[in-house]
């Protein structure tokens, strides 16, 4: 834009040094000419930036390694007059891996609403945030910008690919839970345990009013009864961004993620409950999975929150919160080969680490009486299915 | 790192299709807009619009399906070429050469008419039939050219090429502006879709509108220039001029500003001088008298017979404005006048002209330059501000002047050669500078000479009669009133008005002589009375603005060009002049000369060397920068050699590598790709191999190059790996991040050193050319 508008005033100054050093009116005229029509679609431009209106569009989620296409909506509320394309700069920034990509675009403007589609690679699992960080509209002449309204963003969540994992359940226990285990108190229908009381809405069982509560107040209080369930699976997973001096493989990054999203839907395929501790910006946080739908919402979380720069956080946190004490089982994923400090839960819980590698080696396992490491390449074009005892 | 910009068109939109549409409109609007500014060029030998506008279409017809079918038919890319060869088959090039010396000729003389000039012009006997050849070969050139700018959307060099076609035309005097109008609508079209496709509805509607009123302006004002721009430039040039050199209080020959002459009352030289006498310091010499203003002589005066008879007089060692210096030089020591140093500081004269008297012993070398024969030209930016010459006149008036016996019979060889170098000259003058205004000449004949007796004539009896008629019939005044407009000024000074001062009268003078057919000339510049001179204690003489004189200057005969007055108090009269005649010459020195002994016999001693040596600069030195100058150019065409082998081994060998590299399997790419990256990480001072220290490489690469991710190297080696020593096939996305990768190492950033640009140009072509060499074993 700057080199053209240089160059439009080149093209000025050598008229303007014609006209100067031969005089003829010709010089004079178009030099009047091409400096008023520069004005004049600076002006139109204006008008034109005020009308045009840009949305996003996008699905909701994608699978990695695929593509996902996104729409671009324009949409002029009126006759567009000098403009001749919009120039959006995309940003597109995945909230899981903490990258953020830029993109810049231009998209010729027709008659009417138009829409524009391009292909995001989802090369990363996590929830994308995709924003315009600025969008201006181009003049015929490429000489100005003018700034539209700002863009609304839209998020996307790109889940982790399919991997063939089948689950074995690990008899052997080690350790023993607290005897109040990990009890999840959470409205059920077990009438003998209260979970919450409320006020009577019309259509409410009659027999869960609490009479003794609504004598006291002036209006009718029912019961809400709880469902306790007790866990004994738990799963952490420990990713980071680096390693060490190394950075993690983003391969690898999605293998563990994909490695997790299976073995969790292994275990739901086989009615195992478990709980899946998440990192939260208040620390570690645990999940109750018992149903898929249970599953989709914490997967939605998990892919939401940044991984760390280390690896090793949600492990800590784990331990001081002693919450090994509350599981028979962990099973800790990782990504990269396994370098974690896994001491603190010698002889405490029955550990199965799953690291996703990106060798192109066979996987190894390491196994003692209570701990199982097992590294897994995740190679993206790697098509085998595993086996892992929990 | 700038971003590359993704251009996405609507969905459902048809691209291309309308693609070439636009291209072929432009391209014949430009071509008919060039045909037209052309075909003005040729002026009144025009051959006709027609043959060469279907010439220039034709060329751009062929460009077009050259263009469009070369992948279908590769014979086809040769099309352009056709028309060409028809022309010179037609034509010859004999004819084509002919047209062209015809049409330069036409060219140069429209130039040298406009703008003074003085181009050679070519000897050549051509027929219409030739020029029309030529302006074929210049339509298939304009239609050729169009097409090449408007394909490949190159808009800064159509820009600059049409621009100087319009120069072209401009300072030829031929513009057109209906042609400017045409190139200039096409460029704009060319600038709205410089980033290919067809224009929008919108883009065609802004360019329409603009195209409709640039055809608008071709109504307007035809030829007639603007009179305000005129008067704009003239003022501003004026005042750049006044700027670097002063500002001037002499009329420079403009006779409706005569009365400016005298008005200064500023110091504008003082003067330095060895002797007591009169001297006549011309700043300002005119030749040509047109509408009230005298000129100096066009160059096309010195062209044409006259063409090299300046630089023949200086090889024969004759110069004209040192002439009578060397007239008494030659004329032997017994008769020859002293020799006067003297030095000039300018302090409100204006610095554009060097003020030199007549009687100059040799032009200064250094911060000089002669101006054809009537002139010194200062040749430092704002001019000179000081100098000093060497002079040499006796004290008598110039009309008192008659030629030695030598003149007619040259006694040497030193004589003989001047002799033959000044009849030359003398016949040049005679030819130039005896033209009379066709307007007074009717007058002068009545009022000078009608009744003048020509029995013993010559220049002092005619100059004694212009004298007297002038102070017959007019009067002097320091502040004359200015002709009328539409007057011519000597008219009115010499029949209506009757006053006049210094300039008006040597005007008349000047005119009266030339009308009697003596060679006179009108000068400007400032005087310095002997009187004045003897007045100073020191020799050294302030002039100011009241000092500035106009005077005649005559040309004696076999002696040169000599100072005579007619303004009233500036001459002798005759029984003064008779008196002279029979005393002996003699010049007084000033009083700090006589009282410094041996400054005098230094200057007027016999050892002339030394003054005259350093006037004279030595050839050494000439011949020193000269051979200086060749040395630096033979470096510099050393330079573009280098370069150009270089630029032609680079582009042979990419070349190379690109046919190997298109003809190659997928793993043997991948190979090539490997030696080019390790060449360049070679370059960059890294000396690595594939599998090797990588996760070092791969920090430092990260470190050093802003562009490359840290794990990018890792990645790319990684591939590498695989397909070289694995012999696994790469999917494409793979392939494209190693050639990413490459072009982060391999591509010049803005900001880069001429050292790194050079390196990444040309140093890794031995590196690279090494590894292959390697490999193949």
């Amino acid at each position: 834009m700057r080199k053209r508008r240089l160059a439009y005033w080149l093209v000025l100054a050598v008229l303007a040094v014609f006209l100067f050093f031969f005089s003829q009116p010709f010089f004079l005229w178009a030099l009047a000419v091409l400096g008023v029509l520069a004005l004049v679609v600076a002006v139109l431009l204006r008008q034109d930036a005020k009308k045009l209106t840009l949305r996003l569009e996008v699905r909701s989620g994608g699978r990695e390694g695929s593509q996902m296409p996104l729409t671009i909506v324009v949409r002029p509320r009126g006759r567009i007059l000098v403009s001749r394309c919009m120039e959006v700069d995309l940003s597109i920034e995945n909230l899981m891996f903490g990258s953020v990509r830029s993109r810049k675009l231009h998209l010729r403007l027709g008659r009417g609403e138009q829409r524009y589609q391009i292909p995001i690679p989802a090369a990363q699992c996590g929830q994308v945030c995709l924003r315009c960080d600025g969008v201006r509209v181009l003049d015929v002449l490429d000489l100005f910008s003018v700034a539209c309204a700002p863009v609304r963003e839209v998020r996307t969540t790109i889940y982790p690919r399919r991997v063939r994992v089948q689950v074995l359940l690990s008899q052997a226990t080690v350790g023993s839970p607290r005897a109040d285990s990990m009890m999840q108190n959470r409205q059920g229908n077990d009438p003998s345990e209260l979970f919450d009381i409320r006020e009577y809405v019309p259509g409410d069982d009659i027999r869960s009013i609490h009479w003794k509560l609504s004598s006291k107040t002036e209006q009718l209080i029912v019961r809400q009864s709880s469902e306790p369930f007790s866990y004994h699976m738990a799963l952490l997973p420990d990713l980071g961004r680096k390693q060490g001096e190394r950075s993690v493989d983003q391969d690898e990054l999605n293998g563990a993620v994909a490695l997790g999203s299976a073995i969790a839907q292994g275990l739901l395929r086989q009615g195992v409950a478990f709980c899946a501790a998440l990192p939260t910006a208040e620390g570690l946080e645990l999940c109750e999975i018992r149903t898929q739908s249970d599953f989709a919402r914490c997967m939605d979380w998990w892919l939401s929150y940044p991984i760390p720069e280390n690896p090793g956080a949600s492990l800590q946190a784990f331990l001081a919160q002693h919450w090994e004490g509350y599981f028979t089982r962990l099973l800790l994923l990782t990504a990269g080969p396994c370098d974690l400090d896994l001491t603190g839960l010698d002889g405490q819980i029955g550990l199965t680490v799953v690291s996703a590698v990106n060798v192109s080696a066979p996987a190894t396992a390491e196994m003692s009486p209570t701990t199982t490491i097992v590294e897994l390449p995740t190679h993206p074009d790697r098509q085998e299915a595993w086996r892992v005892v929990c | 790192m700038r971003q590359a910009i993704q251009e996405l068109q609507p969905q459902g939109a048809k691209p291309g299709q309308a693609g070439l549409l636009w291209p072929v409109f432009l391209s014949a609007l430009m071509t008919l807009g060039g045909l037209l500014g052309v075909h003005q060029t040729f002026g009144e030998h025009t051959p006709g619009l027609l043959v060469p506008v279907l010439a220039g279409l034709v060329a751009l017809l062929c460009c077009l399906l050259g263009w469009a079918f070369q992948e279908k038919h590769a014979v086809l890319a040769a099309l352009p070429v056709l028309p060409w060869v028809i022309l010179f088959a037609a034509a010859g090039p004999a004819a084509l050469w002919r047209g062209g010396k015809l049409w330069l000729n036409d060219l140069f003389t429209r130039w040298n008419l406009a703008h003074d000039g003085a181009l050679s012009l070519f000897q050549v006997e051509g027929t219409m039939g030739d020029l029309l050849a030529l302006a074929c070969l210049l339509a298939l050139l304009c239609g050729c050219a169009v097409w090449f700018f408007v394909a490949g959307r190159r808009v800064l060099p159509c820009g600059v090429v049409g621009g100087l076609v319009v120069l072209l035309q401009l300072l030829g005097g031929t513009f057109s502006p209906l042609a400017c109008a045409l190139f200039l609508g096409a460029f704009l079209g060319l600038w709205i879709t410089r980033d290919g496709g067809a224009p929008s509805r919108r883009g065609v509607f802004v360019w329409l509108a603009a195209v409709v009123l640039l055809a608008l302006g071709t109504l307007w004002g035809g030829s007639t220039t603007l009179p305000s721009v005129d008067q704009l430039r003239e003022d501003m040039t004026q005042g750049v001029h006044d700027l670097r050199y002063g500002e001037t209080v002499l009329p420079l020959g403009d006779l409706r500003q005569a009365e400016k002459l005298n008005e200064s009352q500023e110091d504008m030289l003082t003067v330095h001088t060895e002797q007591e006498k009169a001297l006549y310091l011309r700043g300002y010499v005119g030749a040509d008298y047109r509408s009230g203003v005298w000129s100096p002589l066009a160059n096309r005066t010195y062209t044409g017979e006259n063409a090299g008879m300046l630089d023949w007089l200086h090889e024969q060692g004759f110069d004209p404005l040192t002439q009578p210096a060397e007239y008494y030089r030659l004329s032997g020591e017994e008769d020859q006048p002293e020799q006067n140093t003297r030095s000039l500081q300018i302090s409100g004269a204006a610095r554009d002209r060097i003020y030199f008297p007549a009687s100059l012993s040799a032009v200064p070398q250094k911060g000089m330059q002669s101006e054809q024969d009537t002139a010194l030209a200062p040749t430092g930016f704002i001019g000179k501000w000081s100098y000093e010459e060497e002079e040499r006149s006796g004290s008598r008036p110039a009309e008192l002047t008659v030629a030695e016996e030598w003149v007619t019979a040259p006694g040497n060889e030193a004589q003989n050669r001047y002799c033959q170098a000044e009849a030359v000259y003398r016949d040049f003058v005679y030819r130039t500078y005896t033209t009379v205004d066709t307007q007074l000449a009717d007058l002068l004949q009545a009022m000078f000479w009608d009744g003048y007796d020509q029995e013993g004539d010559g220049v002092y009896r005619a100059l004694r009669q212009v004298r007297d008629t002038l102070n017959e019939t007019v009067t002097y005044t320091k502040a004359p009133q200015a002709a009328p407009e539409g007057e011519d000024p000597i008219l009115w000074f010499l029949t209506q008005s009757r006053q006049g001062n210094d300039v008006l009268y040597a005007s008349a003078a000047v005119q009266a002589l030339r009308a009697h057919g003596i060679p006179a000339r009108y000068a400007e510049g400032y005087y310095l009375s002997a009187s004045d001179a003897a007045n100073s204690p020191d020799g050294t003489v302030t002039l100011t603005g009241q000092n500035a004189h106009a005077w005649v200057e005559v040309y004696f005969d076999g002696v040169g060009w000599l100072p005579t007055d007619v303004t009233p108090g500036y001459y002798y009269d005759t029984v003064a002049l008779q008196q002279m005649v029979g005393t002996p010459d003699t010049v007084r020195k000033t009083a700090a000369l006589e009282d410094d002994q041996t400054g005098a016999e230094g200057v007027t001693g016999e050892d002339n060397g030394g003054s005259e040596e350093n006037i004279i600069p030595p050839e050494a030195v000439k011949n020193g920068a000269i051979a200086l100058a060749g040395l630096v150019g033979l470096c510099l065409l050393l330079a573009c050699i280098v370069l150009l082998v270089l630029e032609l081994m680079r582009a042979a060998v990419l070349w190379r590598l690109t046919q190997r590299f298109q003809a190659a399997d997928a793993a043997t790419q991948i190979t090539m790709l490997e030696g080019q990256i390790f060449a360049f990480l070679d370059l960059w001072g890294y000396e690595a191999s594939l599998g090797w220290h990588t996760e070092e490489l791969d920090a430092a690469l990260a470190k050093k190059f802003t562009a490359i991710e840290p794990g990018e190297f890792h990645r790319v080696s990684r591939l590498m790996e695989q397909a070289v020593y694995g012999g696994l096939e790469l999917e494409e996305y793979e392939t494209r991040a190693i050639r990413s990768f490459l072009s982060k190492i391999s591509l010049v950033k803005p900001g880069d050193g001429w050292e790194i640009r050079r390196r990444l140009r040309y140093g890794w072509l031995p590196i690279f050319a090494k590894r292959i060499h390697k490999r193949k074993k």
